[in-house]
């Protein structure tokens, strides 16, 4: 085991620099606002080689890879469209970025992280209450039939709508509104994803996961995901909660 | 000469009220961790300023008060600007972790807030230096007026707020600049710029320019972008800013450690934010305890099932959220301390009929005064001693509150509070819970060895703890858990989907049902904390878990040195909310401090020709070395503690 985490940082340091010189060319084309669409998927393909490098070590979630159509979606998804204009050059930095309004785009890893966890199926609806830059829903409308997305913050409700209509992407469906009662008309969903902050989990989103269903609600601050918690309703309509690490790490020292 | 010694005094009192005032601004715009910075950016300023009078004593000498003036002047209007300037340099310190720019810019602000401190330093460095025969009385109205100018900021908290305090203050340095400019032969452009000077300060400032700009990842302006809500009020002490906000389009509905399973929802809330941070609640209320019904379903609500209309002290009322829940959990009397007198207003006042005139009820008695001093006076017993969970999430897992110190989790905390409950009787302290636990753990060492120092032969027998998501909830009872308290317990888990983290005599198979964690973390953690191998868990275990005590409050710090390279790599992987972000401040503070040292102090003066014997600078250096090292730790342990909301000593 520990040879083979040895193997994987070994292969993650070469990566890595692979993908920062990838990353270092778009930044200074960006820089000097000449990076075109083939800069960004250069970049883009880089991020994604790293995410999945990373998720490989990430075995403490759960999960030992992930899903290729998550990976796809990821790779599509034009991350520098979802970002400020000053933030554009870090765009397929593997970090969260601000997006203005006290709000930030997830950090890809973590992104792609939330979007195996859910499970996602071709012909799934989904839920999304934060949405934010938009990013979420548009690496989710890549996989599922459709995602309805609340947001509460008004600026980025009409910045996002707008921003997602213009990309194209028509199977998401977004609104400014309480995210506290879920979408009562297009409920039960296949899956929920609570990216705004919450002190508990709202019951009426419970309710309207369909049974089989799952919910995600990422915990911490602005910049820094604590935690993933993934609640699972049963067929037989039992709710089942799990508090999933971002990331593989021992408490104790001496202990692999 | 008396001219010379008024003029001293206020600049000193200027001094001292800037640095204080820029801590308070620092803690409300960022964060509290900035008080250390602020105290090596007044001693950088003091010494840049020997160097600086030490290289040009021949020039500055004949035209001292002229000098002295001017260096007022610069000192008033570098304060007002700086704090202008500094507030537009775009640090997020929570991106710092991310951003190696940030680092730039946290130097940029470095630089600025040392401008100020350098003029006044200048000002009573040339004082001493110049006018020699007088060094003793000078040196009395400089300590004189760093006493009345502590003095003076604090009141003027009460009254003013932070922006005006500083106002207040450029008017000090303004008045001594002009009592130097009265003496000074060549004064007239310098009491023309005094003038100029009064009329932008009196009446040229935009507002705009002032206004504190919070760091829009503090929970208020995270609060304020919310659509439909808007500050109700605000009110500003030394113990720190109040601001109430409702929202009424997209409630609070603020109710940490609520069961998965309730079918409740909270009822309309204002929140309550200290400095920008920290959100409590105030909750509608209007008599009726069903509406609050979901209070019954937290995991704070433990204690409740145990007891039967219990006698309740609450350690830190806040908006009233915790009396509220002793309320529905039928408490026969409820004693309620909170430090903050503006904050007890703010329910007893100023939102009593959206509070429901709750501190009316006879039930309750509210105490405005210091927790642990409130304790240690105290000759009642209770029943139920609850310390209420004020701080944010947020806050406890990034290292924002590492440095603080809180003597309300201490060993000799938990046992002041064990004395003070009825045989029987319990004390609950409810926590965020974080994945792999920190505080929880620490608070559970902490327990440990309390008990273990009142004599207590298994420590273990008297502790049960329950888990949410998000929270945990830990009893210790005065006295063993009988059969029926432990069977209350399981029930109240298992009835809400809590897991039990620890009862006594808990076999491993009944941790990690409702809620899954990779490993059951806390059941673990306190078997092993009672186990006899306990010293070496808490030396093994990557985060800072030894108990906390009243001689080393850090109850929030965690961080330890030997893990910070591994979680700095993993923070790619997902593993940001592992680093505990203050410390890099504090490295970077350090670092600065250091460079601009060398390049600000030590450099320029190792221009002068030295005229003393061979190895005299080595022993003079290494004197003044330690006397300032001393100086230092002892302006920071008084500065932080006094300068923090809360932040008293323990009695």
């Amino acid at each position: 085991m520990i040879d083979q985490e040895i193997r994987f940082d070994a292969i993650v340091a070469k990566k890595s620099q692979s993908m920062r010189n990838a990353v270092y060319c778009v930044l200074l084309l960006a820089f000097a606002g000449h990076a075109d669409d083939a800069d960004y998927a250069i970049a883009r393909a880089a991020m994604v080689d790293e995410v999945r490098l990373f998720a490989r070590l990430a075995r403490d979630t759960g999960v030992d890879a992930l899903d290729e159509d998550v990976m796809r979606s990821l790779g599509t998804v034009e991350r520098h469209e979802f970002v400020p204009a000053r933030q554009k050059s870090f765009a397929y930095e593997n970090r969260p970025l601000p997006i203005g309004h006290g709000q930030t785009i997830s950090q890809p890893y973590i992104v792609a992280l939330m979007t195996d966890l859910i499970q996602p199926g071709r012909d799934d609806v989904v839920l999304e209450i934060g949405t934010g830059s938009g990013y979420q829903a548009a690496i989710l409308a890549k996989l599922v039939k459709h995602v309805f997305s609340i947001e509460i913050i008004e600026a980025l409700a009409d910045e996002s709508a707008a921003r997602l209509k213009r990309l194209g992407y028509d199977n998401v469906t977004t609104r400014l509104a309480d995210g506290y009662y879920g979408w009562e008309e297009h409920a039960p969903f296949d899956a929920i994803v609570v990216t705004a902050a919450a002190s508990h989990v709202p019951p009426p989103l419970v309710q309207q996961l369909k049974p089989g269903g799952r919910m995600l609600i990422p915990v911490g601050g602005r910049f820094m995901t604590q935690q993933l918690l993934l609640i699972e309703k049963t067929a037989d309509d039992e709710v089942i909660t799990r508090q999933i690490a971002s990331v593989r790490f021992v408490p104790l020292t001496g202990e692999h | 000469m008396r001219l010379l010694f008024l003029a001293t005094l206020l600049i000193s009192a200027a001094a001292i009220g800037y640095e204080i005032l820029l801590m308070r601004m620092l803690s409300i715009v960022q964060w509290h961790h900035f008080a250390y910075m602020i105290i090596s950016l007044a001693l950088l300023g003091y010494g840049v300023s020997g160097t600086f009078i030490a290289l040009s004593k021949r020039w500055l000498q004949p035209r001292f008060e002229l000098v002295f003036g001017s260096s007022a002047l610069l000192f008033s209007v570098t304060m007002v600007a700086c704090f202008v300037l500094g507030q537009r340099v775009p640090f997020n310190a929570l991106e710092i972790v991310w951003n190696p720019r940030q680092f730039w810019n946290l130097a940029a602000i470095y630089l600025i807030y040392f401008v100020p401190f350098f003029f006044a330093a200048c000002c009573i460095g040339l004082a001493f230096t110049c006018r020699r025969a007088y060094i003793s009385r000078i040196y009395f109205f400089d300590l004189f007026g760093a006493g009345i100018g502590a003095m003076l900021i604090i009141g003027a908290l009460f009254f003013l707020a932070p922006q005006d305090a500083l106002i207040m203050l450029a008017m000090l340095a303004l008045i001594a600049s002009a009592l130097m400019g009265i003496r000074s032969t060549a004064g007239k452009p310098l009491i023309a710029m005094q003038v100029v000077c009064l009329l932008v300060l009196l009446f040229g400032l935009p507002q705009d320019w002032l206004g504190l700009r919070i760091s829009e990842y503090k929970a208020l302006n995270q609060a304020m972008q919310v659509v439909g809500s808007r500050t109700l009020s605000v009110s500003s002490s030394p113990l720190g800013v109040l601001s109430v906000v409702e929202s009424p389009r997209i409630p609070f509905r603020y109710a940490p450690g609520l069961s998965i399973n309730t079918s409740f929802e909270p009822p309309e809330q204002l929140a309550v934010f200290t400095d920008g941070d920290g959100m409590s609640v105030i909750t509608r209320f209007d008599g009726d305890l069903d509406a609050l019904a979901y209070l019954g379903d937290v995991t704070a609500a433990l204690p409740y099932a145990l007891l039967d209309a219990p006698q309740v002290l609450i350690l830190g009322a806040g908006g009233g959220a915790d009396v509220l829940l002793a309320l529905v959990n039928g408490a026969a009397r409820i004693d309620a301390v909170e430090l903050n007198p503006q904050m007890t207003n703010l329910v007893t006042n100023t939102y009593a009929d959206f509070a429901g005139h709750l501190y009316d009820d006879e039930r309750i008695t509210v105490h405005t005064r210091e927790a642990r001093g409130f304790v240690g006076r105290s000759k009642d017993q209770y029943d139920l001693i609850q310390v209420a969970l004020l701080d944010s999430f947020a806050a406890s897992g990034s290292g924002v509150q590492a440095l603080n110190e809180s003597y309300l989790y201490t060993v000799e905390a938990i046992q002041d509070y064990l004395q003070h409950t009825a045989p029987g009787g319990m004390l609950a302290i409810t926590r965020w819970l974080k994945l792999p636990p920190r505080d929880n753990l620490k608070l559970v060492a902490t327990v440990l060895q309390a008990l273990r120092q009142m004599g207590v032969a298994e420590p273990g027998r008297q502790m049960a703890m329950i888990r949410s998501w998000n929270t945990s909830t830990l009893l210790v009872r005065n006295g063993e858990f009988s059969g029926d308290d432990v069977a209350a317990i399981r029930e109240f888990a298992r009835s809400h989907s809590f897991d039990t983290a620890y009862y006594p005599s808990m076999p491993a198979s009944a941790a990690n049902r409702f809620n899954l964690l990779d490993q059951p973390f806390l059941f673990d953690g306190i078997t092993a904390l009672l186990g006899n191998d306990a010293n070496d868990f808490v030396d093994r275990y990557k985060f800072h878990i030894a108990p906390a005590t009243d001689n080393k409050p850090y109850f929030f710090h965690f961080f330890k040195w030997s893990a910070l390279p591994e979680v700095m790599a993993l923070r790619k992987r997902g593993g940001a909310g592992l680093i505990e972000w203050g410390y890099l401040i504090l490295i970077a503070t350090i670092v600065q401090a250091v460079v601009a040292g060398v390049f600000l102090i030590l450099l320029p003066l190792s221009r002068i020709k030295r005229s003393w014997p061979p190895g005299t600078g080595t022993r003079m250096g290494g004197y003044f070395f330690l006397l300032g090292s001393r100086l230092l730790g002892y302006r920071m342990g008084k500065a932080v503690r006094e300068g923090q909301p809360g932040g008293k000593g323990p009695r």
